[in-house]
């Protein structure tokens, strides 16, 4: 029951927190690592 | 009641002296640079939480609460799509926001766009410092109501009352502290504002025995409450209006000039994306929270009369008076941080851009002076204004958002990114924008009830309206290689 609507509410607290994590992970992390 | 009501004014002191501090810092180089923008050289944390904290309000708690109250979960799409704000401003604007406004010697959205295009007689500073200023003169206004309202319904004052206690406490603030002092204090609120929104949602959820429960009580009261498109089929015009709504609303937000302005004041512009981060990661579930707990109220209280009152009832329900207090002190926390930033801005883009015309030879001590005194008197009308001109207070505030966004943001984003964008564009775009959101809300909506988010309409002629007399006028003397960017 409501398993789709708890899956839609648990992205949209956790979805912002994951893109930035990827953006640190993939495009920050990287470019530090370029300038060392 | 009473214990709600000490520990409220104890934070609101706490504020107070948080603004103090900052002032004090801020004494060695005090000049109107120093107050506008704090020379440019805050530490990133507290410029990432206070842009968020500008940019939340008292929507967050009383808005989107009453949203998520009111449609239930399918207000989740606003935290997933408009949250955009932060990190979006701060990947793709921030640095060359800040790298150019520096290059310029510009300390406000309106004046980094008049030097941008090399406006000595400042007419496009002078139109959007105008806009800019009668905007936020109301926003304020509706924040300040805010507070008097949630002051009425925790504590049964009039409305003047909480009116008057968050005015004196945002001018005085405002005035003593100048930038520095906004975005420290601001700081303090923003931080403030996720605790209380996750305690509350945590709390909720717990109370009400899971989400499986909550979704079940809420469908029970009616099914579009736990429809993840709020009742409309996924391939429907109505749901992409929806969405694209939202998206509009995200983008509109960067381009409010008291939003803007915040990488501008940011000191090490590497540090720019991982604020970026910093936001998305602590910020943006905020918003996510905010929706969560107006469903939890439905779920808990199904017949609050004045959805606007959501907030108080849920903290009532759950929680003790001390934890109450503090709550509330979230709530003001969030009408201030917003209230004193847009108090700062308008009064700063105003003196910039149209005193500093009239009065070139004016010093920067007098300029900081008149700053100060507008910060005053508009705060002081803004009070008013707040209490006893709802109506026009909430017309403006209908159109701020949007309108601001709709004026600024196009031309903001060609300006840092396309080198074509003449002076003759960037009017076009500034006022079309603007021109757009007040047609479509006062004449079109009226009339064919699309219920298209203005900023739609707004974003999009201003674009055009920006490619077109651009290609049409002189291409520009070539400002950005004269700056080496």
């Amino acid at each position: 029951m409501y398993l789709q609507e708890t899956v839609f509410i648990v992205i949209g607290l956790i979805l912002w927190p994951l893109i930035g994590i990827a953006y640190y992970l993939f495009k920050i992390r990287p470019e530090r690592e370029e300038m060392m | 009641m009473d214990t709600v009501l000490i520990v409220a004014i104890l934070y609101l002191l706490l504020v107070i002296a948080v603004g103090f501090w900052a002032h004090r810092r801020g004494m060695t180089s005090w000049g109107e640079h120093e107050y506008d923008i704090g020379d440019k050289s805050v530490h990133w944390f507290p410029i990432m939480v206070s842009t968020f904290s500008t940019a939340s309000s008292a929507f967050v708690f009383v808005g989107l609460f009453g949203m998520g109250y009111e449609n239930g979960i399918s207000m989740m799409w606003y935290a997933i799509l408009a949250t955009m704000v932060g990190p979006v401003l701060f990947w793709v604007f921030g640095e060359r926001l800040r790298d150019m406004s520096g290059k310029f010697g510009s300390y406000t959205l309106v004046e980094f766009l008049n030097s941008r295009f090399g406006d000595k007689k400042g007419y496009l500073g002078g139109i959007g410092a105008l806009i800019t200023t009668i905007f936020l003169f109301f926003y304020v206004g509706g924040q300040i109501r805010a507070a008097g309202f949630q002051f009425k319904e925790f504590f049964g004052w009039p409305m003047i009352y909480g009116a008057l206690i968050m005015g004196i406490v945002i001018i005085v603030y405002t005035f003593l502290a100048g930038f520095r002092g906004v975005v420290w204090t601001d700081t303090l609120q923003g931080l403030t504002m996720v605790g209380a929104m996750a305690a509350l949602a945590i709390v909720g959820v717990y109370t009400i025995g899971g989400f499986e429960e909550l979704l079940s009580q809420l469908a029970a009261q009616d099914p579009a409450l736990v429809s993840i498109t709020g009742g409309m089929p996924w391939a429907s015009t109505a749901f992409t209006i929806f969405l694209a709504g939202w998206i509009a609303s995200g983008l509109a937000g960067m381009g409010n000039p008291q939003v803007a302005v915040r990488p501008m004041g940011m000191r090490d512009s590497t540090k720019m994306k991982i604020s970026g981060v910093t936001a998305a990661i602590i910020y943006a579930p905020t918003y996510a929270t905010a929706v969560l707990a107006g469903t939890i109220t439905r779920a808990l209280v199904p017949d609050i009369a004045e959805v606007d009152a959501a907030f108080g009832v849920l903290v009532g329900e759950l929680f003790p008076p001390i934890i109450a207090g503090i709550m509330l002190g979230g709530l003001l926390a969030a009408i201030m941080s917003t209230a004193d930033s847009v108090l700062l801005t308008s009064s700063a883009e105003f003196i910039r851009n149209i005193y500093k015309k009239i009065n070139p030879d004016s010093s920067s001590r007098q300029r900081l002076f008149y700053t100060r005194l507008l910060v005053t008197i508009m705060g002081v009308a803004a009070i008013y204004a707040g209490v006893y001109w709802e109506e026009y207070v909430f017309w403006f505030i209908l159109f701020a958002w949007g309108g601001l966004g709709s004026a600024f943001l196009p031309v903001m984003a060609f300006s840092l990114f396309w080198e074509k964008i003449t002076w003759e564009g960037a009017v076009a775009g500034v006022v079309s924008g603007f021109g757009t959101v007040v047609v479509w809300l006062g004449i079109i909506e009226p009339i064919y009830d699309f219920g298209i988010y203005e900023a739609i309409p707004g974003i999009i002629v201003s674009t055009l309206a920006i490619l077109v007399v651009s290609k049409l006028t002189d291409p520009p003397r070539d400002v950005l290689e004269e700056i080496d960017i």
